[in-house]
């Protein structure tokens, strides 16, 4: 998995990923944006006690998708982290062994 | 090492967004989203005053490792104004009726979290010199936070305004503030751990420079 | 400013073809907020604005480009002038340009859609020149800052947008009211208010930071 970062790799590679990742970002921002269909704005703010019944929303779900989004946001940018680190680190290690074996010499 | 912190501070976080569910006097169960909401965009507030700090500190008084603490602050407000910006439409749909009403409060906070995003590509295809520009946007950034708070004081929008968290009852001001506190622990793991990153990064280049040589 | 005349003597190119820019910004937003031959109300407001700081934005662009051709950036910034000062040169060189762009920009606008913007001639201009000197000060600054980046095209917009968006914002606001049809005199001040705070603000950052950000 780790060779997209690999920097040694050839840049199609790259680029073919990226290009991908960038069809995916796309396709969801256009699905998104298809569920979003929403009444015109109410011109006066309406508590949501007055609200006629067919006009609420179920609540629930809405607060477990913000729930989970929580942590799929957390969860998402520490396993981004430990693979950029894990490759920073293989890097130093590379590094400091080669400078190992030079100073030997 | 890395992992252990994050893993003390995960498990302080969980029992925590667990606990708070049930003890609440309720207007409706989605307010309860304030929960997620609230601390993100002051993790973020946070985070930006980080950066803005260090950058100040990066452009006046040349240290470097300021630098890297504002890059690493940057990101981390970004994914916390990434979460305030979606937990807050999520809420918006249910109790406004709309996914997004262009009020002063939530303009001012998608220019903001703009800015930042605009300092994260900054610094990766800016090339040689962005450091100090970035600073210097990062310094720009932090002084539109205060615009941001009391927007909603100064003008009428459709958002709560800046007075609701100080007069929470206590069933409700309890679990916010221990959610405000778990978010913290977040912050200070991700923070920690990005900047750990970046300084990786910068011993890799400077062995780089070295030993390339030949 | 001896960088503001020189600056200014220069520009003709750049006046010119600015100027053609924004009017033909003019023209399409024209097409896009007409409908059935009415302009949609308020459009007007928006469109100066709007046509304004994309040509700001080019003018930015272009006039520390010139620069860069004959490293003449550098050779200013070892001049024993005070950094501020070459900023401020600068800047005045932008706001000018800028002030004709309007010019143009208001006079097109004001003729296509019949306009009243001069009832209320006093405070229109304040807005027009508090917004642009908010928008020329950090696009200066930004600009300056890019100009010796491969990339400079691409991110200029990318960095001042974000930033300048309230001062534009404001003064979109504070034109309409001034263009609605019962204008509202207090509202108007009121933005203008604000873009003046707003560029307290900015100038302040700007010539404060202006000198660490330029040093290499």
């Amino acid at each position: 998995m780790f060779w997209f970062w690999n920097r040694v790799n050839g840049i199609p590679v790259r680029t073919s990923n990226f290009v991908a990742l960038l069809v995916v970002v796309v396709f969801l921002m256009f699905s998104v944006s298809a569920l979003a269909i929403q009444p015109p704005p109410v011109e006066e703010f309406v508590p949501i006690g007055e609200l006629p019944e067919e006009d609420r929303l179920p609540a629930a779900p809405f607060l477990v998708s913000a729930y989970s989004l929580v942590w799929i946001f957390a969860f998402g940018y520490f396993w981004m982290l430990s693979r950029r680190l894990s490759v920073v680190e293989r890097e130093l290690n590379d590094l400091t062994k080669r400078a190992g074996l030079e100073s030997e010499r | 090492m890395a992992l252990l912190v994050v893993a003390a501070a995960m498990f302080a976080a969980a029992p925590i967004f667990i606990a708070y569910a049930p003890n609440e006097a309720t207007m409706g169960l989605v307010y309860k989203i304030v929960y997620f909401h609230v601390p993100a965009w002051f993790m973020m507030f946070l985070a930006i005053f980080v950066c803005g700090i260090s950058s100040g500190i990066y452009l006046f008084k040349e240290r470097v490792s300021a630098d890297r603490l504002a890059y690493s602050a940057a990101e981390v407000a970004v994914l916390f104004g990434a979460i305030g910006l979606t937990t807050g439409p999520l809420w918006a749909r249910v109790s406004w009726g709309v996914w997004w009403p262009w009020d002063v409060r939530t303009t001012l906070a998608l220019i903001l979290e703009m800015t930042f995003v605009a300092y994260l590509l900054l610094r990766k295809y800016g090339g040689p010199g962005s450091e100090k520009l970035s600073a210097g946007l990062a310094l720009f950034g932090m002084f539109n936070v205060p615009f941001v708070y009391v927007s909603v004081n100064v003008w009428r929008t459709l958002h709560p305004q800046t007075t609701v968290v100080p007069q929470l009852p206590s069933a409700m001001a309890g679990p916010l503030w221990w959610c405000v506190v778990a978010y913290l622990l977040l912050f200070i793991v991700m923070l920690g751990g990005r900047r750990r990153l970046e300084e990786q990064r910068a011993t890799v280049e400077r062995l780089r420079l070295v030993y390339d040589e030949d | 400013m001896r960088k503001d005349i020189r600056v200014e003597s220069r520009s003709r190119e750049m006046l010119y073809t600015t100027t053609f820019f924004a009017a033909s910004c003019v023209l399409v937003f024209s097409f896009a907020f007409v409908r059935s031959g009415r302009p949609v109300e308020g459009a007007e407001a928006g469109i100066i604005w709007v046509a304004l700081a994309y040509a700001g934005q080019l003018a930015l662009g272009r006039a520390f480009e010139r620069e860069l051709h004959q490293d003449a950036l550098r050779g200013l910034l070892m001049a024993p002038v005070e950094r501020a000062a070459i900023f401020v040169g600068k800047l005045l060189g932008i706001m000018l340009l800028m002030g004709v762009v309007e010019a143009v920009v208001v006079f097109f606008v004001a003729v296509f859609f019949s306009t009243a913007f001069f009832d209320y001639g006093l405070l229109f201009i304040s807005l027009l020149v508090t917004g642009t000197i908010g928008f020329a000060c950090v696009g200066a600054l930004f600009a300056a800052m890019l100009a010796r980046s491969q990339s400079r095209a691409v991110l200029l917009p990318v960095l001042l947008y974000p930033i300048t968006v309230p001062v534009l914002i404001a003064g979109v606001n504070g034109t309409l009211s001034l263009i609605q049809p019962e204008p509202n005199l207090d509202l108007a001040r009121f933005w203008l208010a604000l873009i003046a705070f707003f560029d307290v603000v900015f100038m302040t950052l700007a010539l404060w930071t202006f000198e660490p950000l330029m040093t290499e």
